[in-house]
C-alpha cells in the first residue's frame, strides 16, 4: 500500500454534484490533520475530495493550508493531475503522483545541475507516459506522467519508422528476453489508455497502450498440471538465461526452441560475443517437453515456438482487433532483439500485410526517445446527456484546456504554427459503465455538431463492439480530453549505398532451419546484414544475421532491403511457395 | 441467452451468457419481490424463447419483454449487448473449426475437459476420506420461520458425493431450484478445493450431488418463488458445505463471506420521470472470508458473484440516481477474528433526493455472522451482524431483512453489511498484525484485547508485550487450548445442535407490509445474543467477552 491506512484522512466538508457547496470545510480539522502528518514525517500528500473537478474551493483551500502548515512537503491537488469524474481513479492518481513527486523532483534537480554544469546549453526534455516530452517544470508539475515512460518511447519509434516509410497505421512489437511489447499508432498518433494498473495502482491519465505479455526470448516452456505446453511468464531472466547460453539455466526458454529449430546461430549472436551451446538447447527442450510429450525434438521446439508466437499473436490481436481495428490497414515494426525471428508467424497470423525491421532494433526505445513531439494531456468531465450538453459550456471547457496547452507549450518553447490539436470526447450510452473515446474536429460546437458527435460515438462503439444502438440508445457524454502536440522537425536517416537486388554477395553460408509448413529442416541460405546493400530482395527461407537481431524469413516471404536502414517483409501465405528446391532433410 | 453455433448447417456448439437484468416486471420493482409466495408473483415468466430467429430478430418477442419490464430503454440495449457477446463467441469458435477442423476441435474441448477433471480428482484424493457434515442457519425471513440446510460429504479415493438436505419449500421468495443449488454446491467446493485453471464442467464430474426429494427449499418445486435464490438460499448451501469441508484438510479452509444484505432502491426520478432500479451493490458488499494464511477482502460483492461485483465510484452514482451519499467507510470491528481475520464490512449510508422512493430489503445477516473457521468465533454480537436503518427527522429505524419500505425525500438510508469470518484462533494471530489493525482503524482497542488478547495502549496504539503474554495465556486456557491442526472437530461453524439452541422462537413472524410505516418492528435480538452464549466453550468466551463490551461506539474509520 502507497498509503498506509491509518495516514488516509478524511475531511469534513462536501461539494455536491452540481457543484455547490453543501457543508463548509472544517479547516481546524485540516490542521490537526497536518500536525499528524508532521509527526509521521512525511514527505508527500496527495489531496482528492469528492467533485473538486467541479467547484474546486475546498481543495484548493486544503492545499493552501498544507503547504503553510508543511513546508517542503510535496503536494497534489487531484484537480490539477487530472479532474475528472470517477473518485476512486482519481484518488489513485493523484496518490501516485504525490509519490514520485518528491523523488522526480529531486531527479529532475540533479540531472539538469549535472548537465548544466558540463556545459549543455539546449533544452532539456522528459518523455513522458504519453510518448511525449515535457520539460522538468512540467513534468514535476504532473509527475504521474513520468511513470512507464521508456517503453512509452517504442511507439515514437514506431511513428518516425511509419513517417519515413510513409505508413500512418502501425503495431509496434518489441520482444526483449523477458516480455513482449505491442503498441499502437493509428493516423500517426499512438495509442493511448487510460485506467491502467501500474503495479496495482489505478492510474487514469492517458497512458501509452502497451501490451505486455510474459512472452520473451528467456520465457520458459513447461506442461502443466494437465500436460498442456505452456510458455511463460516464468522467464530465465539474464542469470542463469536460455540453456543455450551455458551459464547453468536446464529450462527450456523460447531462445533454446529457436535454437533447435536452427533459427539462431550459435556462433553468431551479438556479432560474435555470445556463443550458445546448442547441445544444452536440444537437452532442455528435450528432457522438459519433447520427452514427456514423446515428439521428436524439432516437433517439441516447434511447438514452443508456437505457443510463444499464440501468445504474442493474442496480446496483438488484443490491441488491434479487439479495439476495432482492422489488421490490414496496419504495417508491423519490429524492436527488441528477438522479435524479427517471430514477425513473419506474427504478421501471417493476423493478416498484417507488411513487416518492418530497423537494424537497430535492440535500441528500439532508445531511438524513440531522440525522435518524440512534446506533448500534455488535459482532461475534463461534463456529465450529461449529449442532447442536452450545452455546446456553449463545452466549448469553453475545451477552449480552456487548449489555451493551458497551448501556454505550457510556448513555456517549453515551440512556436505557435508547431503546435496541433487533439480533442476527445468521451461518450456511453446511458446506463452504460464504461465510455469510449471519440476524437472530434477541431471546430467550436454547435447544435449540428453534437448531431455529428453522436454519429461518431455510434460509429466507434460499432466498431469496437460490432454494434451501435442508433435507435435506442441515448449518447450520454462523460468526458472531454485535449491533447497538444508540439511538433518537433523529423529527423533524416543517412542513406545507404545501393545495390542490385541481387544479394548473392551477402549470402554467407546456410544451415538447416525447420519449418513447420514443410514439416522438416531445410538447408537454409543465410545472410550476413552488415553486408545488405540498398535495393538487396529475395524470397524466403532464408535468415538475416544482424549484430542484435536476427531475421527469418519464412518459406514464401518476400524481404527487400531499402535505402535508409529498414527491412520489408511481405506476410507469407504459407503454401504457396512454387519450389524449395535446393532444400533437403537435416538431422536435428 | 443461448446461441447455437452451427458449422457447415452442423450444431456443434452452444455459446451462453448470463447477465443480471434491471427489473423482471411484476409488482415490485427490481426483479426482488420479498412478498412473493409463487414464481407468478415475481414478474414476467418466461420459458425457452427465440429472440433471433435465422439471424433475424423476433420483434414481438423482444418488444414484449421489455414492454413488461420498468426500465425497457436499458434492458433492450443490455439483451443487445448479451446478445453481441454471443455472436462474437459465435464468430470465434467458427474460426477455430475453420482452421483446425472439427476432429481436433473436439478432441481439444475433451481433454481441457479431462483435465478439469483430473485436477479435481487430485484434488478430491488429497482429502482425507470419511463423512464430513456440516449446516446452515438460515434466518427468517418473516414468513418461513428458522430453517437449517445440512450437508453431508462422503469423500472416498477420488471421489466425493454431497448430499443436501433442508425442509419443504417456503412460500416465499428464498427457494433454490436444482440448477441453482447445484451452482451453490460447486461454488462451495470451488472455494474450497483452490484446483489451477482451467475451470470448466470436468470439474463436476468426479462430484455427485443428491439434492433428496423435490419439494424442498433446495430442491424446489413449481411453482415456488425464487427470486433470492442466488444468494438466499445460494449462500447458505456454500456455507454447509465449505463447513463440512473444512475438516478434511485445514490448510484449504475458507470462511464465511458475509451473507447478502441487499437493497433497491426504486422509484421515478424526478430529473428525468423516468423508472430507475438502484441496486445498491456499494451498500451491499460486506467482508470475505478469511482462508489459511491469509486475511479476507473488505467489502466483496458477493461470495455468490465471487466478489467480482464493483461497487462503483460516489460520484457516478450519484450522477446517475437521484441521491446524495453522506458515508462509506469501513466499519471498525466488524470482521471476524481469528489468527486470519475476516474482512471488514462498510457503513454506507445516503439520502434520498427530491422525490419518494421504495427500498427493498432482500437479504440475511442480521442474525448469524459469517461462519469462522478452525477455531475462528461464529459469533462476537451486534457489531459483526449486518443492519440497516432508515434515518428520518433524526430518529433511527432498523429495517427488517425483507421488505418493501418507503423512503422520502430527504430520509437516510444506512447500510452495515457484515465483515467476513475469520479462519484459526485469534488468539494466535500474529501480535504485529492486531497492532497493526489497531494502528489502521480496523480493529478498536477494546476488541484487541477482548477478541484477540492482545493489548494496545490506547494513546500510543503500541504493544504491551506483558500484559498480551499474560492475558492470552489466560484467554487460551478458558478455550480450551489451541486448536489442533489437522484435526477435526464436531462444533464447527454453526453446527445444527448450535443452531437448534439459538432459534429464539419465531423472529417477526409478521408479514412485512408494503408501504409499511416506521417505526419498523425490532427483532428481539437481546434474548437470542444470551442464548448464543451456551452454544461451545469457545463461542461462549467470546461472546461473553463481547457482550461486556456492548454499546461500545465503533470509531470512526479513517
Amino acid at each position: 500500500m502507497l498509503v498506509p491506512r491509518r495516514l488516509r484522512l478524511p475531511v469534513r466538508g462536501r461539494v455536491t454534484k452540481d457543484g455547490d457547496l453543501y457543508a463548509a470545510l472544517d479547516e481546524d480539522q485540516v490542521r490537526r490533520h497536518a500536525e499528524t502528518l508532521r509527526n509521521e514525517r512525511v514527505e508527500a500528500v496527495a489531496v482528492s475530495l469528492l467533485w473538486s473537478f467541479l467547484n474546486d474551493a475546498h481543495e484548493r483551500r486544503v492545499g493552501e493550508i498544507l503547504t503553510e502548515e508543511l513546508p517542503g512537503v510535496f503536494c497534489a491537488l487531484s484537480v490539477d493531475i487530472l479532474p475528472q469524474i470517477r473518485e476512486y481513479e482519481r484518488t489513485s492518481t493523484t496518490i501516485l503522483s504525490a509519490y514520485v513527486g518528491p523523488i522526480l523532483t529531486r531527479y529532475v534537480e540533479r540531472i539538469e545541475r549535472m548537465l548544466r554544469a558540463r556545459g549543455l546549453t539546449g533544452q532539456i526534455r522528459y518523455m513522458q507516459a504519453n510518448a511525449g516530452f515535457a520539460s522538468g517544470a512540467a513534468l514535476t508539475r504532473k509527475p504521474v506522467y513520468a511513470l512507464n515512460s521508456g517503453p512509452a518511447a517504442g511507439s515514437t519509434a514506431a511513428l518516425a519508422v511509419g513517417r519515413q516509410l510513409g505508413y500512418e497505421n502501425i503495431v509496434s512489437v518489441d520482444m526483449g528476453g523477458t516480455s513482449f511489447d505491442v503498441c499502437l499508432v493509428k493516423d500517426e498518433l499512438p495509442d493511448t489508455v487510460k485506467n491502467v494498473d501500474v503495479c496495482r495502482y489505478r492510474v487514469g491519465i492517458p497512458m501509452i497502450n502497451i501490451n505486455t505479455v510474459g512472452a520473451g526470448g528467456g520465457s520458459i516452456a513447461w506442461l502443466d498440471t494437465g500436460g498442456i505446453l505452456r510458455v511463460g511468464p516464468r522467464s530465465a531472466e539474464a542469470v542463469p538465461g536460455p540453456a543455450c547460453y551455458g551459464r547453468g539455466g536446464v529450462e527450456p526458454t523460447v531462445t533454446d526452441a529457436s535454437v533447435v529449430l536452427g533459427y539462431l546461430n550459435p556462433r553468431a549472436l551479438l556479432g560474435g560475443r555470445l556463443e550458445l551451446d546448442q547441445p544444452a538447447a536440444v537437452q532442455a527442450v528435450r528432457s522438459a517437453v519433447a520427452a514427456p510429450l514423446g515428439l521428436p525434438d524439432a516437433e517439441a521446439a516447434q511447438g514452443i515456438f508456437e505457443v510463444a508466437n499464440h501468445n504474442m499473436a493474442t496480446a496483438i490481436r488484443e490491441v488491434l482487433v479487439e479495439r476495432g481495428y482492422d489488421p490490414r490497414d496496419f504495417a508491423m515494426v519490429v524492436g527488441g532483439g528477438a522479435g524479427a525471428v517471430h514477425a513473419g508467424r506474427l504478421a501471417a497470423e493476423l493478416s498484417i500485410p507488411e513487416i518492418l525491421i530497423t537494424k537497430v532494433a535492440s535500441a528500439f526505445c532508445a531511438f524513440g526517445a531522440l525522435v518524440a513531439d512534446l506533448r500534455h494531456d488535459y482532461q475534463a468531465s461534463y456529465a450529461a446527456r449529449l442532447a442536452d450538453a450545452d455546446p456553449a459550456r463545452l466549448d469553453a471547457i475545451l477552449e480552456r484546456m487548449e489555451r493551458e496547452g497551448r501556454a505550457e507549450l510556448a513555456e517549453e518553447g515551440v512556436a505557435p504554427e508547431d503546435v496541433v490539436v487533439n480533442r476527445t470526447l468521451e461518450l456511453r450510452y446511458l446506463g452504460q459503465m464504461h465510455e469510449c473515446a471519440v476524437s472530434i474536429p477541431p471546430r467550436p460546437i454547435d447544435g449540428t455538431m453534437l448531431t455529428e458527435i453522436a454519429e461518431l460515438f455510434h460509429r466507434r462503439h460499432e466498431a469496437l463492439h460490432t454494434y451501435a444502438e442508433r435507435e435506442t440508445g441515448v449518447p450520454e457524454l462523460v468526458n472531454l480530453a485535449v491533447t497538444v502536440l508540439g511538433k518537433v522537425p523529423p529527423i533524416e536517416l543517412p542513406a545507404r549505398a545501393a545495390g542490385a537486388s541481387d544479394p548473392s554477395a551477402t549470402r554467407v553460408g546456410e544451415r538447416p532451419a525447420y519449418f513447420a509448413e514443410r514439416g522438416r529442416y531445410l538447408d537454409t541460405p543465410v545472410f550476413d546484414g552488415s553486408l545488405v546493400r540498398a535495393g538487396n530482395a529475395f524470397t524466403g527461407p532464408a535468415i538475416v544475421e544482424e549484430p542484435t537481431t536476427t531475421i527469418v524469413v519464412f518459406p514464401g516471404t518476400n524481404m527487400t532491403f531499402d535505402g535508409r536502414g529498414f527491412y520489408a517483409m511481405s506476410a507469407a501465405v504459407p503454401d504457396t511457395v512454387a519450389s524449395d528446391a535446393g532444400a533437403g532433410t537435416a538431422g536435428g | 441467452m443461448f446461441k447455437p453455433v452451427f458449422v457447415d448447417d452442423e450444431l456443434v456448439f452452444w455459446a451462453s451468457n448470463k447477465a443480471h437484468m434491471d427489473d423482471t416486471g411484476g409488482s415490485v420493482a427490481g426483479g426482488y419481490n420479498p412478498l412473493a409466495e409463487d414464481m407468478y408473483a415475481e414478474g414476467l415468466r418466461m420459458p425457452p424463447l427465440r429472440i433471433h430467429e435465422r439471424g433475424i430478430p423476433n420483434r414481438d418477442v423482444i418488444d414484449l419483454i421489455v414492454g413488461s419490464v420498468r426500465t425497457g430503454t436499458q434492458q433492450r440495449n443490455d439483451m443487445g449487448a448479451q446478445f453481441v457477446a454471443l455472436s462474437i463467441a459465435e464468430r470465434n469458435l467458427v474460426a477455430l473449426v475453420s482452421r483446425y477442423g472439427r476432429g481436433t476441435v473436439d478432441a481439444a474441448v475433451e481433454r481441457i475437459l479431462d483435465i478439469g477433471e483430473q485436477n479435481m480428482r487430485e484434488a478430491i484424493s488429497s482429502m482425507t476420506d470419511g463423512v464430513y457434515e456440516g449446516s446452515s442457519p438460515v434466518e427468517d425471513d418473516g414468513r418461513s420461520g428458522e430453517l437449517t440446510i445440512e450437508s453431508r460429504i462422503e469423500i472416498e479415493g477420488e471421489r466425493m458425493r454431497v448430499a443436501i438436505s433442508s425442509p419443504p419449500q417456503v412460500r416465499s421468495y428464498i427457494n433454490s431450484y436444482w440448477a441453482n443449488t447445484l451452482s451453490s454446491v460447486y461454488y462451495g467446493v470451488l472455494m474450497y478445493a483452490a484446483i489451477p485453471v482451467p475451470y470448466n464442467e470436468g470439474l463436476y464430474r468426479p462430484i455427485e450431488v443428491d439434492l433428496g426429494p423435490a419439494g424442498t427449499l433446495t430442491n424446489a418445486s413449481y411453482p415456488a418463488a425464487c427470486g433470492a435464490a442466488t444468494t438466499t438460499a445460494g449462500d447458505n448451501i456454500a456455507d454447509a458445505v465449505r463447513v463440512a469441508l473444512c475438516k478434511t484438510s485445514p490448510e484449504r479452509a475458507v470462511a464465511g463471506w458475509s451473507h447478502c444484505a441487499g437493497t433497491n432502491q426504486v422509484g421515478v426520478d424526478p430529473r428525468t420521470g423516468e423508472h430507475y432500479t438502484f441496486n445498491m451493490i456499494i451498500g451491499t458488499g460486506g467482508g470475505g472470508g478469511a482462508t489459511w494464511g491469509l486475511d479476507g477482502w473488505h467489502c466483496v460483492n458477493t461470495a455468490a458473484g465471487a466478489g467480482g461485483i464493483l461497487a462503483g465510484d460516489v460520484e457516478l452514482l450519484e450522477h446517475e440516481f437521484p441521491v446524495q451519499i453522506h458515508r462509506y467507510e469501513l466499519r471498525a470491528d466488524s470482521a471476524g477474528a481469528g489468527r486470519w481475520r475476516g474482512g471488514l464490512g462498510p457503513v454506507f449510508e445516503l439520502e434520498v433526493l427530491d422525490h419518494d422512493a421504495d427500498l427493498v430489503l432482500w437479504g440475511v445477516g442480521t442474525k448469524y455472522p459469517p461462519v469462522g473457521l478452525l477455531g475462528a468465533a461464529s459469533s462476537g454480537g451486534e457489531v459483526k451482524l449486518a443492519r440497516r436503518y432508515l434515518i428520518a427527522d433524526g430518529r433511527e429505524t432498523e429495517l427488517p431483512p425483507h421488505g418493501i419500505v418507503p423512503i422520502s425525500a430527504g430520509q437516510r438510508l444506512r447500510t452495515c453489511p457484515a465483515g467476513g469470518g475469520g479462519v484459526g484462533s485469534a488468539l494466535e494471530r500474529e501480535l504485529e498484525s492486531v497492532v497493526a489493525d489497531v494502528a489502521n482503524g480496523l480493529v478498536s482497542v477494546d476488541a484487541a484485547r477482548e477478541e484477540y488478547g492482545v493489548v494496545v495502549d490506547p494513546d500510543t496504539l503500541t504493544l504491551d508485550t506483558d500484559r498480551t503474554q499474560a492475558l492470552r495465556l489466560e484467554l487460551t486456557a478458558g478455550r480450551g487450548g489451541r486448536w489442533p491442526t489437522g484435526s477435526a472437530s464436531t462444533s464447527e461453524g454453526h453446527s445444527p445442535t448450535s443452531s437448534s439452541s439459538m432459534t429464539p422462537g419465531r423472529f417477526a413472524c409478521t408479514r412485512w407490509a408494503r408501504r409499511l410505516r416506521s417505526p419498523v418492528r425490532r427483532s428481539p435480538r437481546g434474548s437470542m445474543r444470551s442464548r448464543r452464549r451456551s452454544v461451545s466453550p469457545a463461542a461462549s468466551c467470546l461472546a461473553g467477552a463481547t457482550s461486556s463490551s456492548r454499546g461500545r461506539r465503533s470509531p470512526s474509520t479513517r
